[in-house]
């Protein structure tokens, strides 16, 4: 991407060029104004551009919130980027391709773009997980992850939000999309159905992802200064409304105080912890705890009241929820705080109980059900050393993880069975058969991934995927690696698959064949792809899929053995591999695939929006920004005249403030404020003075919809 | 006198790895029969205390041998430092070397001492750096520096940086591309199908720690300048044989194919390093080490130079790191020719 080109540059590049891909940033006008200054015609916000003659010019992509930031601030000095990609931007695809619409206002080359934009982004979203890898550092792989999304994202929001509901993205790309989501305001004009139908998406993410990915979730979004109502709902229901609260107030402590304090802001989380704090209060201290902690709550409001007490900074207190007593009883006795979690624990014996040991840590906490399923599979070999054991279920992690433990603690029957009924389920999804099929494993040492991160991972992950190719009915070959005829095989060695593929398809007349392996053959490069041509110029038409677990910084998608002779699939979880075979179909025709993958993609989100533990209704019509009372609005909305429509309106509009009072003469007839009072939209106080209601700042914001 | 044979004794040759201008034949060698006798260089907390004086700190219980032409680019505010030789550094212990070169002229600063990312430096760069080893001047190395961006199409800065971030991308995929194999102790690296370079460390875990620097920037720059040159010059790179599809009409011919071009593959990479094998090197002794029973020495023969680490008793070669010489592709062909006889 060039940077910084002046009026006069632009000018010239357009000229020269036959197509345009060119950005604007608009947070301010100066981008519109460059733009018909140039004779385009502009769109605010995120947006392509149309040319003099009509037609879209190719988009742009913005690939992070400081890239965002950096062209806001240079647009402002009019200057614009000009970039490369030439994206189109189709605001409103999802929309037309469920519907069944015909799309054709986009030409080949741009169906094609479409096609890739979204195998783009599958890839990434199924295989990054914002770790080095064996190839690349942290910091590359961040960055192609979030192009990948910002890419789909510009290209199609309601696309977007459809395409991360599909199983099989990684946590990090939930994560990364609840972000996206929250961050970026919608543009044009969606129905209410779109958007009470994105919200509960924003919603099924955020509470679908793992705590610690939930706080870096928060975290982002604070980090960005994001503060919209939608984030702050988002916020307080994921925490507030959670049984696991009490918890995550000791053992996320700092975290939950940031999370609380950027959605109530500083000033109201300082209040609301003074109120929490107390056993009585006034009407007024009341109203706060209704609109701001017991609208997002169940119940055990108690609990709650004193987990935001605690986590605002109280010290002192006689708790009656258990683990914050336990959390002070432990600095007297340790033991006390067998019910909390290690690291807590840990945190309190360094602090207080100098003498004690981690392993008298380990000991007291062990057999409590204070470690978390990661936790348990993760230290077993240190609660070992500690002279204590901790059972764990294998049925309660994924293969992968349970690839990864076997490789340092051992295979045993437990985790054996696990991982072939684990398979099995997977197999039952799987949108093809697998009856005849043989799957190379390439087992060399690049698949021991990175050392300090991802050890072992796509190993893991390549064994589990095969794993359930064989449940279905394929044969395994390893390739390369030592203890091949184990079934931990340990990654070692060059990459040379192209042989044992000939074999293979020689050997067993296979179906089909599936590769798995990180993408690169070295003995030489490039013979494997060489084999393929050969192999369909003998006339064997064996169907070939390359599935590959790593997600590359460097490509912004996942390597490939053999471009264009080959498809490559990204993959890194088995249930994962039936919307990424449906990605396939991509390929072939952009528009048709991406329709069936939407398809999926509104299913999947139903069921998980279906399938999330019912709320209080009040909790989740709040959570979901419909409001307390959202049938009510639209009841008394349909009884109102226009004259009490637009009175209500400017009512709300001239003091949005909470709390306020607001002069109404002058704004309202008082035979209409009677009339919105009786219907509860607004509450009197005082002779020329009304306050605001929930009700009708529901009913008033839904007017100026 | 040591030639390649003896310099690689106890290694044996394992399948050649191919991408691009680059080929790879890995030395391996039994584990009962490698040294242990050293820790690895990534180890040592590094810094420089003047303009060209680098400062080492080891602090395992093992001497540390620091392979030639070990750099540093730090983060910090601070002239990247690389060294001219190789250089031991006792157990426990501090060594300072004030030969040492600054590969970074537009930046002052000392390198405050600490764990930093090893390289080592391009293949290009070694020459100068070992011809100019008993040289204590800081900046004799930033013509060079300077020359090779040049010639790499990134301007005359004598910033070795400028390079790394200049190629980046194509050097981080080298470390992507090669695999290192079980009980790999070496490598002999072609590029272009031509040898260039030949390693040996005294075990695996040293190798394992040196390969990344050298695959990445001392011979990925080779490669990378090689195949701008097949690029400019639209040759064909000589690594590959290809796979002859034309006759082949069924699978066991495909496999059988396969097999031979396999072979003739090997046997093409090994023909080049099987000339090079018993040329004599002249030595010159560098460094000695009783705490560590061991001696750098310097080589240089028609083709290769570089340094070698040898048992003070015995003469075993533990470590070895030569590169080719200047002008051998004009002088190979005379010399590789066959010798007269009638």
């Amino acid at each position: 991407m060039r940077k910084g080109l002046s009026t006069t540059d632009l000018r010239r590049e357009l000229a020269t060029r036959t197509t345009s891909h060119v950005l604007f940033m608009d947070s301010n006008d100066n981008g519109a104004k460059l733009g018909l200054q140039l004779g385009l015609s502009v769109e605010p916000g995120l947006k392509a551009v149309a040319g003099p003659d009509g037609r879209i010019l190719d988009g742009y992509i913005v690939a992070d919130q400081a890239e965002a930031k950096r062209i806001r601030d240079v647009a402002t000095s009019n200057k614009v980027y000009c970039e490369q990609y030439g994206i189109p931007e189709v605001h409103g695809l999802a929309k037309r391709l469920l519907r069944g619409d015909a799309i054709a206002d986009l030409n080949d080359r741009q169906k094609r773009i479409v096609g890739r934009v979204v195998t783009s982004f599958l890839d990434i979203a199924t295989t990054g997980m914002g770790r080095a890898t064996h190839y690349n550092t942290k910091e590359d792989q961040l960055r192609a992850e979030r192009l990948a999304h910002a890419t789909l994202f510009g290209m199609d929001r309601q696309t977007y939000s459809l395409l991360v509901c599909l199983s099989g993205l990684t946590d990090n790309a939930r994560k990364i999309a609840s972000w996206m989501l929250l961050e970026w305001p919608g543009v044009g004009e969606p129905s209410d159905h779109e958007l009470q139908m994105e919200r509960e998406v924003i919603r099924a993410l955020a509470t679908s992802i793992t705590t610690p990915r939930m706080f870096q979730l928060f975290a982002m979004l604070r980090e960005s200064g994001c503060n919209n109502s939608r984030t702050r709902r988002v916020i307080l229901c994921s925490l507030l409304g959670s049984d696991k609260l009490p918890w995550w107030s000791v053992k996320y402590r700092r975290k939950l105080k940031l999370a609380l304090q950027h959605a109530w802001g500083k000033r109201m989380a300082s209040v609301i912890g003074s109120i929490c704090r107390k056993r009585a209060w006034t009407q007024k201290e009341r109203s706060i705890l209704e609109e701001h902690v017991w609208a997002y709550v169940e119940d055990q409001k108690d609990d709650v009241q004193e987990c935001i007490a605690f986590v605002l900074g109280a010290t002192k207190g006689r708790w009656t929820t258990p683990l914050l007593r336990a959390f002070v009883a432990a600095r007297d006795d340790l033991a006390a705080g067998r019910n909390l979690p290690p690291e807590v624990l840990e945190g309190i014996r360094s602090k207080y109980h100098p003498t004690k040991t981690h392993d008298d840590v380990l000991r007291l906490t062990a057999k409590t059900g204070a470690f978390t399923d990661g936790q348990k599979i993760k230290h077993q070999r240190r609660v070992e050393k500690a002279g204590t054991t901790v059972d764990f279920d294998p049925t309660h992690y994924d293969a992968v993880k349970l690839y990864i433990y076997a490789y340092e603690r051992g295979m045993d029957a437990r985790i054996t069975a696990a991982l072939d009924e684990k398979a099995a389920q997977a197999a039952t999804s799987f949108p093809v058969s697998c009856e005849g099929a043989v799957v190379l494993v390439d087992a060399s040492g690049s698949m021991l991934g990175d050392e300090k991160t991802q050890k072992l991972r796509p190993m893991a992950a390549a064994l589990a995927i095969s794993d359930m190719l064989v449940a279905g009915g394929a044969k395994r070959i390893i390739v390369g690696g030592n203890d091949r005829g184990r079934r931990l095989v340990r990654p070692a060695g060059d990459t040379s698959l192209a042989l044992p593929l000939v074999q293979a398809v020689r050997d067993h007349g296979p179906s089909s064949v599936f590769v798995i392996s990180d993408g690169y053959d070295n003995t030489p490069a490039g013979r494997f792809a060489e084999v393929v041509r050969a192999l369909r110029k003998v006339g064997v038409s064996t169907p070939i899929y390359h599935l590959n677990p790593v997600a590359a910084a460097e490509t912004a998608s996942v390597r490939r053995l053999a471009p264009d002779l080959v498809p490559t699939l990204a993959v890194q979880d088995a249930r994962a591999l039936a919307t990424i075979m449906l990605r396939e179909a991509l390929e072939h025709d952009p528009l048709a695939g991406l329709k069936v993958l939407l398809q999926r993609g509104r299913t999947a989100a139903r069921a998980a929006i279906s399938g999330k533990q019912p709320l209080a209704a009040a909790t989740r019509e709040r959570a979901l920004g419909a409001g307390k009372n959202g049938k009510k609005v639209e009841k008394v909305l349909k009884d109102l005249t226009s004259t009490m429509k637009s009175a209500l309106v400017d009512l709300y509009t001239r003091a949005p403030r909470e709390g306020a009072n607001v002069r109404y003469r002058g704004i309202a007839a008082p035979n209409t404020v009677t009339a919105l009072q009786r219907r509860g939209l607004v509450q009197m106080s005082g002779n020329d003075y009304i306050l605001h209601t929930d009700l009708g700042r529901q009913a008033a914001e839904q007017l100026r919809r | 006198m040591l030639t390649i044979r003896e310099i690689l004794r106890g290694c044996e040759v394992g399948r050649i790895q191919t991408v691009g201008a680059m080929q790879i034949i890995p030395l391996t060698m039994e584990q009962s029969m490698q040294d242990d006798r050293f820790a690895t260089p990534d180890i040592v907390r590094v810094g420089t205390s003047t303009y060209g004086t680098m400062n080492f700190t080891n602090p395992a219980d093992k001497p540390v041998l620091l392979p030639s032409h070990v750099g540093y680019i730090v983060k910090q505010a601070a002239q990247d430092h690389a060294m001219s030789t190789a250089g031991i550094v006792p157990a426990k212990r501090q060594q300072s070397w004030e030969n040492a070169m600054c590969i970074q002229a537009n930046q002052a600063g000392m390198i405050s001492r600490g764990e930093h990312k090893m390289l080592i430096l391009p293949l290009a760069l070694r020459k100068p750096a070992l011809e100019n080893r008993k040289a204590r001047n800081y900046s004799k190395l930033w013509n060079s520096i300077g020359s090779y961006n040049t010639s790499s199409g990134l301007g005359d800065s004598r910033n070795l940086v400028t390079y790394i971030q200049g190629y980046e991308r194509q050097l981080d995929q080298f470390i992507a591309e090669f695999e290192t194999v079980e009980n790999q102790v070496g490598a002999i690296i072609l590029i272009n199908g031509d040898v260039v370079g030949c390693e040996r460390a005294p075990s695996t875990e040293y190798w394992r720690s040196v390969w990344e620097p050298l695959v990445r920037v001392c011979y990925g720059s080779a490669a990378i300048a090689a195949s701008r040159q097949a690029q400019k010059t639209e040759t064909v790179l000589k690594t590959r044989v290809p796979l002859k599809v034309q006759d082949l009409s069924n699978l066991d011919d495909l496999c059988s194919a396969l097999e031979h071009v396999e072979a003739e593959q090997e046997e093409l990479a090994r023909r080049q390093v099987r000339q090079l094998l018993d040329d004599q090197f002249q030595e010159d002794q560098e460094q000695r080490a009783g705490h560590a029973r061991a001696d750098i020495v310097t080589i240089r023969n028609d083709q290769f130079f570089g340094q070698v680490a040898t048992d003070q008793t015995s003469g075993q070669v533990l470590y070895a790191s030569m590169v080719v010489s200047d002008g051998w592709d004009e002088r190979k062909g005379w010399k590789l020719s066959k010798r007269f006889d009638i």
